[in-house]
């Protein structure tokens, strides 16, 4: 044997030597030493795992809150795995979840900031294209080139463009001076903040809290196109805009209507649904066009019509008042909650029957394409298995996602349907009973949290002041010594512009509590952010001048951006960790408009679409390489800590925010009106027994408040970037400024409550403890707002499932509760106790009490800011109490030792009892003045009767429309909105229902400029809306493009994320699902001649692309009022960018939006399809 | 036959498959390419939406959609409804692990071994890449990869001799494998049998053993998937004829070996993928 023929080699040659034999293996066994045992690791290369240090961090991808733990040696990483501990994922992950590491990994991350050095496309030449391939042409005609710069050129450069814009604008506005005093009307500041859902909380809050600084409430992100319209349809009908209940409620249902695709988009939701199914036999139901994932998995599918929702779950309650025997009205568990806990009166109830009348099985048969028999059947289950009718032995839950969300009556019809099925049949409030949207983003729900959704809405939802009035009455309201709805008294002189039915103190209405609630939240931001808004002098609230650091009024959303920036009222904007150029409807217009911007700034990992249009990139990192804090969708809040270092010259946001705050300050970009006033203090005053007592002087400091440098305690800065910008003294700043979210810092133990990971169940006598066991709720696992409760509005279901209240022991008391009570520091003993007693219920903590009530600032004039930073307690404010020796201003230690109440600091002594819990859910919420249906109804037949006259006059569905607005004098003029009714799309596929069932749209004039391609440079192109087949068939024409007009939905899949900008650079994610197609059902198919893998063309109003087709059974193909009604499906999350290229759905989609939320219509359109001419 | 050792089938460890949970978001076929370090694969548009459309030398696991039809059935206050409509079912499949594995009987290099564990594994430094075991298994499960040699499953032997459970086992979201000892994991699947329910992997042609270690359930709803997916019978009828061969004629195995490897190879090989055509027209129709 030569020394190179090593062992290997030699079993090698008698193995050949055998075959030649033909000797099978077992007759060589002498020749062959068989391996029979492997190291861990050892295949696949990952042997190091034996060393390696394990990190918990949260998923990027979707809201479920997956725990992904990493396995590193250093900055590498050996393997991932989810987290076997966490309650939400328990071990498992989908398959986004388990390359997630490889957006810490990929080659293709930005690792330094870049400044563009080639020209922009020209807007005009964007908008020219009619079809994808000419727009990408286009665009890659002008690459950015990008010079590669230091951290400190970068934010020098966007310092000074910015500051040259906005000073530019303060000197011929005048702003931030006013005749009445020195503030911004923040829609006018012409720069804009998105972004973003992926975000950190502590990230997405510092952009919000840049965005207020710069004084503009052009604000927004991700969700305005995700979910907005269920933020606002659930919080003006429960109270708040979130999932009501966590994931565990989920498996406690009987029945669940998949309005969406879990299975899909949030896969890890199926872990509770299993276990739902395996343990109670829950029926899952799929209403969907698509048999999605989600199907197969559920008991039947309910194919129909993309954007008839409501007619659906109206159709239900139709079933439970008129079919179902003895109607639902008539039992008495319906009885109790209307009486007790919806306000509405029989009066109402029977105008929202006469509505619902007209909702027989047969007509919306005829609207939804769904068989009566299917439509029965679903709702006589629905509607058994429900709370009313079984006493709460079982539940419903309604499941959403964009299916529902993404239409032009998602909040006044489709979303607040659900919200009122949900209600009447006792299903929210109840586990399994749940109203469970599902969010996108990993940190979604916790960027609309601390965004307080965007348009300029402060974080913890607290609105802006809307006037310089309004920050005069909350002069007056801090004169009284900040009080809680019951004790604030609304001064004579407001009363002509603020209506409430309790102005005097000692009572307190729906309209005092949101305010009080407004104004509580802005003194914590002054608190906490150094700044002021009040009047000068502070004791002249009517006539002192109005300083206000916080912008007033609301701004422009991301959907109508392109048009703000078109007109010109917005010229900067900033963009973190987002991707527009993808995601929003009709790209086009939107690439056109960031191409107009002066200056645009975009923050992200990867070169994405938005980047190609910037001037500015800053590299970004994945979530594996920072920390901080992230809300999954159903509200828990959990802390995500870091992996490992930045890649490159990367930076986590937080530190980017941070950073550049100083650079704009150094340039001058930045000028608070408070500056601009010459206001350096606050010198806070109460108004006790007739005359001002001075309480204290506060010094305003809004540069301190952005040094979130060095940390203490459980704020040790975790890195060198870190000490710089720390995200735990952020996560501490927002424990403080969102009353929402107080408790997620626990400033007695000096612990981040949502670090814990403790999956054990409480046991009964503990604060939830029953509750928590019952129920298999995981309540010591990180935190959940509000005050740590998880399945919301629960104000007496423990006390249906017992029989009897039960009892807690907690802060040296007992309590006797009836529901889940969440829980809060106590004031006096500093120990948990519980919170809203005896069970959450609908608006709290919105409406809450405060000891401190004209005694103290908040959290007893205590320096929050000092406190955040460096832990020291120190009380620069007093103590005002009346006493029979007339009014006593004391110190904290004499007013701590005389009350014993020594926390104040930790809780503002807030508290919440029976009448705080008064308010009923909004069952009757109402969104434009106006009447109720009954009387709404003869003004809706004249203008549906108008519309279809002039229809048949003019053959043009868009003039009658615009006709009939003129001479209504409006549209939907004069109803109130108060029950959901069905409405068609813009885009409607039959003519005759587009006249019955008028679109919603046009109630928002944005619409009516879409509809007439306004502002100036869309006239002529491409880019508007066809109102019916007709109309598309005739704007086609002309190009010569002719097919079947099929209605077109979006979708998304398991392996495909969002704008694709993160999936579409895992290549293992792309290999499950390269490119997109469109799937479109199999008679449709044979109709076209198309077989499975053809290429076919979509045309719409916006222009044309081509995909391939995948056909299948699986794809709706309707009947719909006697007419064939094909539904396609395409793919979104492609565009120009990355090793996966392919054309972008959006580019063919529509935007016009909802009324309220200006929310796209991207799940209900139009288009004509034909089979590609040439490949 | 001639036997290689083969641990009994009732001992070493064995995998239940239930596909009603299964929601076939294919994490266990990425767990097994991130668990494995295998490669990404170039692909293109799906036609099945299997992707890619069967096992790779870099894709161990695929999980294999089937479109079918089905009957569903809801409980309603009046009793059960029934609804035929269309079913996709996704099928995640793998190496199954033959209890008398004939990829391993057929290796004339000895590179598979069978370890107690019941895991039969490609030794990648073993083998010579004649693809014999391609050749023999009926579940087409061996491929060749860039460097010539085969590839495949290995039962993720690395982890269950260490006292983990297989990649795929452990990300998937909705609990589909059932991962434990083969006794209680056959028992599991008799009494799955016994309930009604439809059970792949138990009473197999003797030529795999009589049984497989990856062993599936379904319901009456998703069993077209199962039908669709495997063989109606668990053997190659080549291989097979060429193993009774070796064994009834020892004195001519030299001949025979010649004459296969010399020319019968070829045609064997030939027809076997002949057979394996019509396996899969079968499977079609
Ligand atoms: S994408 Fe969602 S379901 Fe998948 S691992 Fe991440 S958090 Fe879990
Ligand atoms: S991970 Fe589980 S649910 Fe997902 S495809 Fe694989 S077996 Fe099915």
């Amino acid at each position: 044997m030569t020394a190179a023929t090593t062992r290997r080699g030699f079993l090698k040659i008698s193995a050949i030597a055998a075959l030649a034999l033909g000797l099978p293996a077992s007759a060589q066994s002498s020749l062959i030493q068989q391996k029979t045992s492997w190291a861990l690791g050892e295949i696949g290369g990952k042997t190091g795992l034996k060393n390696a240090s394990v990190t918990p961090t949260i998923c990027t991808f979707c809201s479920m809150g997956c725990s992904i733990d990493f396995y590193t040696n250093g900055s590498d990483i050996i393997w991932t795995r989810g987290s076997p501990e966490s309650y939400i994922n328990w071990g498992a992950l989908c398959p986004k979840g388990k390359v997630a590491y490889q957006l810490a990994t990929s080659t293709e991350r930005l690792d330094s900031p870049m400044i563009r050095t080639g020209p922009k496309p020209p807007a005009e030449e964007i908008l020219n294209a009619k079809t994808w391939d000419e727009l990408v042409a286009v665009i890659k005609k002008y690459p950015p080139q990008w010079r590669k710069v230091s951290w400190d050129e970068a934010l020098s450069y966007i310092a000074r463009r910015l500051a040259a814009i906005l000073n530019d604008w303060r000197s011929s506005t005048g702003a931030p001076a006013q005749q009445d005093g020195y503030y911004y009307i923040g829609a006018k500041t012409p720069v804009a903040v998105m972004g973003s859902s992926i975000l950190t909380n502590e990230e997405a809050y510092l952009s919000i809290k840049l965005a207020a600084f710069l004084g503009t409430s052009n604000t927004d992100s991700e969700y305005r196109k995700c979910h907005s319209s269920t933020v606002t349809a659930l919080a003006l009908t429960y109270g708040w805009g979130a999932e009501t209940a966590s994931i565990e409620d989920v498996a406690l249902a009987d029945v669940v209507l998949f309005f969406s695709n879990p299975a899909e988009a949030h896969p890890l939701s199926f872990y509770y649904f299993m276990k739902g199914k395996k343990e109670r036999g829950t029926i899952l139901i799929a209403l969907n066009p698509n048999y999605s994932r989600t199907v197969e998995a559920s008991d039947i599918w309910v194919p129909f019509r993309p954007g008839t929702d409501t007619a659906i779950l109206n159709y239900i309650l139709h079933y439970a008042f008129f079919e179902r025997n003895p109607p639902i009205d008539q039992l008495p568990e319906f009885q109790r909650l209307m009486s007790t806990r919806w306000n509405i009166t029989q009066d109402d109830l029977d105008d929202l029957k006469a509505m619902l009348s007209e909702y027989d099985a047969q007509t919306v048969s005829n609207i939804t394409g769904v068989p009566v028999d299917m439509l029965r059947t679903v709702a006589q289950i629905y509607v058994e298995n429900s709370g009313v009718v079984t006493s709460h032995k079982k539940h419903g839950v309604i499941q959403w996602a964009m299916g529902m969300t993404q239409h032009t009556d998602a909040v006044l019809s489709i979303i607040r349907a659900a919200a009122i099925v949900q209600l009447l049949l006792g299903n929210v409030g109840y586990p399994g009973g749940g109203t469970h949207p599902f969010r996108g983003h990993s940190n979604v729900q916790g960027a609309t949290d601390v965004q307080g959704g965007g348009l300029g809405v402060l974080p913890g939802y607290h609105a802006p002041p809307g006037s310089p009035f309004e920050v005069r009455l909350y002069q007056d309201w801090k004169l009284q010594g900040m009080p809680d709805p019951w004790n604030w008294e609304v001064p004579q002189w407001a009363l002509k512009s603020f209506s409430t039915t309790a102005p005097s103190r000692g009572k307190a209405d729906a309209a005092k509590a949101l305010e009080v609630f407004n104004f509580y939240g802005w003194r914590r931001f002054e608190l906490l952010w150094g700044i002021y808004c009040g009047t000068v002098p502070p004791d002249d609230p009517v006539n002192g001048k109005v300083v206000c650091d916080i912008p007033i009024g609301t701004g422009a959303s991301e959907t109508t951006l392109p048009s703000k920036i078109f007109t010109g009222d917005v010229k900067a904007a900033f963009i973190f960790g987002e991707n527009p150029a993808v995601t929003d409807p009709n790209i086009k217009v939107t690439m056109a408009a960031l191409a107009s911007l002066q200056l645009l700034v975009v923050s992200d990992i990867f070169e994405t679409e938005t980047a190609w249009f910037a001037d500015v990139v800053l590299p970004g990192v994945s979530f594996a390489e920072k920390e901080g804090t992230k809300t999954d969708g159903n509200r828990v809040i959990q802390w995500q800590w870091r992996a490992v270092p930045p890649r490159g010259q990367s930076r986590p946001d937080y530190w980017i925010i941070a950073t550049l705050y100083k650079y704009l300050r150094r340039e001058g970009a930045i000028l608070l009106p408070s500056e601009a006033a010459g206001v350096r203090s606050e010198e806070v005053k109460f108004r006790k027994m007739g005359q001002i007592v001075f309480v204290y002087e506060r010094p305003l400091r809004p540069d301190y408040s952005w040094d979130y440098s060095g940390g203490v305690g459980a704020a040790q800065p975790i890195s060198d970037i870190e000490a710089e910008v720390n995200p735990r003294i952020i996560n501490k700043e927002i424990n403080y400024t969102m009353l929402i979210y107080q408790g997620m810092y626990d400033p007695v133990r000096d612990t981040f409550t949502t670090m814990r990971r403790n999956n054990a169940l409480r046991n009964p006598g503990e604060i939830d403890g029953t509750f928590s066991s019952t129920f298999k709720v995981y309540k010591n696992w990180g935190w959940s707002w509000p005050l740590n409760v998880r399945f919301m509005y629960n104000y007496d279901s423990l006390q249906i499932a017992l029989g009897h209240p039960d009892v807690v022991t907690a802060a040296g008391k007992q309590w006797t509760v009836t529901g889940e009570t969440g829980e809060i520091i106590d004031e006096y003993t500093g120990e948990y106790r519980p919170a809203f007693v005896p069970g959450h219920n609908f608006f709290v903590p919105k409406a809450f009490k405060r000891r401190l009530s004209g005694v103290a600032d908040l959290f007893g004039g205590v320096d929050l800011m000092t406190f955040i930073r460096t832990g020291q307690l120190s009380f620069p404010g007093k103590f005002v109490v009346e006493t029979d020796g007339g009014v006593q201003v004391l110190d904290f230690e004499t007013f701590a030792s005389s009350t014993g109440m020594r926390y104040p600091w930790a809780n503002d002594a807030l508290y919440w009892d029976e009448e705080t819990m008064t308010f009923p859910a909004f069952l009757k919420r109402i969104f434009y003045p106006g009447v109720g249906w009954r009387q709404f109804k003869p003004t809706y037949e004249n203008m549906r009767s108008l519309l279809r006259q002039y229809y048949s006059q003019l053959g043009d569905l868009k003039a009658a429309t615009l006709k009939v607005i003129q001479e209504m004098g409006g549209w939907y003029k004069g109803y109130t909105f108060q029950w959901p009714i069905h409405a068609e799309p813009v885009e409607a596929p039959i003519v005759d229902f587009a006249i019955q069932y008028p679109t919603l749209a046009w109630l928002n004039p944005y619409n009516i400029e879409v509809l007439e391609q306004e502002p100036s440079i869309l006239q002529g192109k491409m880019v508007g809306v066809a109102l019916e087949p007709n109309e598309l068939q005739a704007q086609l024409q002309p190009l010569g493009i002719t097919g079947i007009t099929v209605v077109m939905t979006t979708n998304r899949l398991t392996e495909t994320w969002h704008s694709g900008s993160m999936n579409r650079r895992i290549p293992d994610l792309v290999e499950l699902v390269p490119r997109p197609f469109v799937k479109i059902p199999r008679k449709l198919a044979q109709q076209l001649g198309v077989s499975t893998g053809d290429y076919v063309e979509l045309w719409t109003a916006r222009g044309g692309l081509k995909m391939r087709a995948y056909v299948t059974d699986g794809e709706a193909y309707l009947e719909v009022n006697g007419q064939d009604v094909p539904v396609v499906n395409i793919l979104w999350s492609w565009s120009f960018e990355g090793p996966d290229a392919g054309p972008s759905a959006n580019f063919i989609s529509p935007d016009v939006v909802d009324p309220v939320t200006t929310i796209q219509e991207t799940k209900a359109w139009l288009a004509v399809i034909r089979k590609a001419p040439s490949v | 036959m001639v036997a290689v050792n083969f641990p009994p089938a009732d001992q070493g460890f064995a995998v239940l498959v239930d596909i009603d949970k299964c929601i076939g978001c294919r994490a266990c076929q990425l767990a097994c390419k991130d668990w494995n370090g295998l490669a990404p694969v170039k692909t293109t548009f799906s036609p099945t939406f299997t992707n890619p459309q069967s096992f790779t030398a870099q894709d161990w696991k695929v999980v294999f959609y089937y479109e079918g039809a089905a009957k569903k059935g809801l409980a309603t206050p009046a009793g059960e409804v029934v609804f035929e409509q269309v079913d996709v079912a996704p099928l995640p499949a793998q190496c199954l692990h033959c209890a008398a594995a004939p990829c391993a009987r057929a290796c004339p290099s000895g590179a598979i071994s069978v370890t107690p564990e019941g895991a039969v594994v490609i030794n990648k430094d073993q083998c010579i890449g004649c693809g014999f075991c391609e050749n023999a298994c009926p579940y087409d499960v061996p491929r060749r990869g860039s460097d010539g040699k085969y590839y495949k499953c290995t039962f993720c032997v690395d982890r269950i001799q260490n006292g983990r459970e297989p990649a795929c086992v452990e990300v998937c979201p909705t609990g589909v494998f059932t991962f434990g000892p083969a006794s209680q994991i056959v028992q599991m699947a008799q009494s799955e049998a016994a309930k009604g329910r439809t059970v792949y992997g138990l009473n197999l042609n003797p030529y795999v053993g009589g049984q497989v270690r990856w062993i599936y359930v379904s319901s009456d709803r998703k069993a077209f998937a199962i039908k669709q997916h495997f063989p109606s019978d668990a053997v190659v009828p080549t291989n097979e004829a060429r193993e009774v061969l070796q064994e009834i004629v020892p004195p001519l195995a030299l001949v025979g070996a010649v004459a296969l490897t010399a020319v019968g190879f070829a045609s064997w090989r030939r027809a076997r993928i002949e057979e394996q055509k019509s396996q899969q027209k079968q499977k079609e129709q």
